[in-house]
């Protein structure tokens, strides 16, 4: 752990402390002349102490004005030969839920993606938006709260839009066979896995195809769907959208999708537990070595100022009361 | 007085948390707006590498943002995560042996050139997250489609009078359409990929006048208490009981 001050200069203010000394010492002065006139004698050197107190404060006060903080550094430990990409379906069918008010399927899934990564420890986890195209977001990290704020703050329905808005369903599942070829892994990850967040309502597309693609590349697929079939989308008035209607077609080609890839199955997001155990399945185990290191800081300055109070109570006890 | 110290350490607290990831708190920002059209080429490249790397180890008490954009833009990362997550997209843009890695935006967010969108969504991320001010760093061949021309001048004027950004551009080897563009967001805001001023500003620590001003007003108000607020003392002569009668 380590002591630093941010603002090291400002504890010159320290100077400051003189002002209170001159005043006692012009006061003392004017005491003795009274003492003097009046023929009492010189009170005892314990006298002194509300000086000292007074001092005390003002330097408090200045190692305050120097913000000094703790820092402390601990190793982060990971994989480095095993990745993983969050992937959430940002179509505008992702706005359905189960009753108006409840948490649409986009909100769930922010929600399992987080729980989701935070079962895999020490596997650097990316995000990335997906519609009819891959987009990445966030490139994969260690830290955890990133991810979460990247998931929570930066990603938002149709951003970015599909490349053909026009089309009638903007999801296409077929272009998850562009990922092992999009640049997303570094090529000296061996273990590296997609993990889908989505209704699965998609243009048609070919299932065998895509899991074909996805297996000869090395890319693992795991499906977490967020699908019922009486979701609504729910204006802010509770009103139905009339232009939603759940796609129940919409379950097979999902189905056999997630059969020929690494999950296995499809996950709902009840079932986060088991589709992370699903993921861990597919990392196997592997070398963890230190991939970087997580500062932890802490700011004193409040304490101090709080700490200077005490000797200013005293101060003002014994010189006023 | 204890009262008004306790009140002006609690003043403080904003200032002294403000940011850190313990408390939570907006700290300032880097915004980067990065073009990922098609017209921005491998010349380009060590450029973008450059700024990006910049801006990662600046250091100090920030935070970094980016937006991507084409013809439409999307927040990739808010303004909210440590500049360190910055460094990964570096690599993109650094040669690997003989070639440069595959770009992911290249082959599915690459398109026309729209700077208006991500300048809009960038100083839209920065309120949303409620930033106490960033900078946002355009970094583009500035080949805007002239389609753009009115949208690209409202958001210029936007930022010349929004106090919480400050506009920087960081022009990569230009198109034969970015003067234009160029004229119309203006020198001033023009930095080079390695300079300081990319970060300027979102960079600063908590200045600690706050602290200083509790310092000084404490020191004054204890002066006045010594000079006003003091009573007289003197020394009590001991009487010792025996010695009296005796007298």
């Amino acid at each position: 752990v380590n002591l630093v001050f941010l603002t090291p200069l400002h504890a010159v203010v320290a100077i400051v402390a003189s002002v209170p000394v001159v005043a006692a010492v012009v006061r003392e002065r004017r005491a003795r002349r009274t003492r003097s006139a009046v023929g009492l004698a010189t009170p005892r050197f314990r006298s002194n102490l509300p000086t000292a107190l007074a001092v005390l404060v003002v330097c408090l006060l200045a190692v305050a004005a120097a913000q000094p903080e703790t820092r402390a550094a601990a190793a982060v430990t990971g994989r480095i030969d095993a990745e993983a990409y969050v992937v959430l379906d940002v179509s505008r069918s992702m706005l359905a839920s189960s009753v108006h008010g409840a948490p649409t399927r986009f909100a769930r899934a922010i929600t399992a993606a987080e729980r989701l990564s935070g079962n895999l420890p020490g596997v650097p986890v990316g995000v990335a938006s997906f519609t009819d195209r891959v987009v990445a977001s966030l490139l994969p990290t260690q830290d955890r709260a990133v991810e979460n704020d990247v998931l929570e703050r930066a990603l938002t329905i149709l951003q970015p839009p599909p490349s053909r808005p026009e089309a009638a369903i903007s999801t296409d599942l077929g272009s998850l066979g562009d990922v092992p070829t999009l640049g997303l892994f570094p090529p000296g990850v061996a273990r590296r896995l997609v993990i889908l967040f989505s209704d699965g309502e998609s243009q048609t597309f070919d299932p065998r195809l895509t899991a074909l693609i996805l297996n000869h590349y090395g890319v693992g697929l795991v499906v977490v769907r967020l699908w019922s079939r009486s979701d609504r989308i729910y204006a802010a008035n509770g009103r139905v959208d009339p232009g939603y209607a759940p796609d129940p077609t919409s379950t097979a080609p999902l189905l056999e999708l997630a059969r020929l890839t690494a999950g296995g199955r499809v996950y709902t997001d009840r079932e986060v537990p088991q589709a992370a155990a699903a993921a861990r399945r597919f990392f196997g185990s592997g070398p963890r070595v230190v991939v970087g290191r997580r500062t932890t800081t802490r700011p004193l300055g409040r304490l101090v100022i709080l700490a200077a109070a005490i000797p200013l109570g005293l101060l003002i006890a014994w010189r006023n009361l | 007085m204890i009262i008004g110290l306790a009140a002006a350490a609690m003043a403080t607290l904003p200032h002294a948390r403000s940011g850190r990831e313990a408390s939570g708190g907006p700290l300032p920002a880097t915004v980067v707006v990065l073009d990922m059209s098609t017209s921005i080429g491998s010349l380009a490249y060590p450029q973008v590498a450059r700024t990006l790397e910049t801006i990662a180890r600046a250091g100090g008490e920030r935070r970094v943002g980016l937006i991507a954009f084409s013809d439409s833009a999307y927040v990739a990362l808010p303004p909210t995560v440590p500049p360190r997550e910055l460094e990964p997209y570096a690599r993109y843009y650094q040669r690997a042996g003989r070639h440069y890695p595959v770009n992911p935006w290249s082959q599915n967010f690459s398109g026309g050139t729209v700077i208006s969108s991500g300048l809009a969504l960038a100083r839209g991320a920065v309120h949303q997250a409620r930033i106490p001010h960033a900078v946002v760093v355009l970094i583009s061949d500035l080949a805007d489609v002239p389609d753009d021309f009115d949208a690209l001048q409202a958001q210029v004027a936007a930022y010349a009078r929004d106090p919480t950004v400050t506009l920087r551009v960081v022009p990569l080897p230009p198109s034969v359409r970015s003067d234009w563009a160029r004229g119309l967001i203006g020198q001033a805001h023009v930095v080079s990929a390695d300079s300081p001023a990319v970060v300027t500003g979102p960079a600063r620590r908590a200045s600690g006048w706050d602290y200083l001003v509790v310092v000084l007003a404490t020191g004054l108000a204890l002066a006045a208490n010594e000079l006003i607020c003091a009573k007289l003392r003197w020394r009590v002569p001991v009487v010792v009981a025996g010695a009296a009668e005796a007298a």
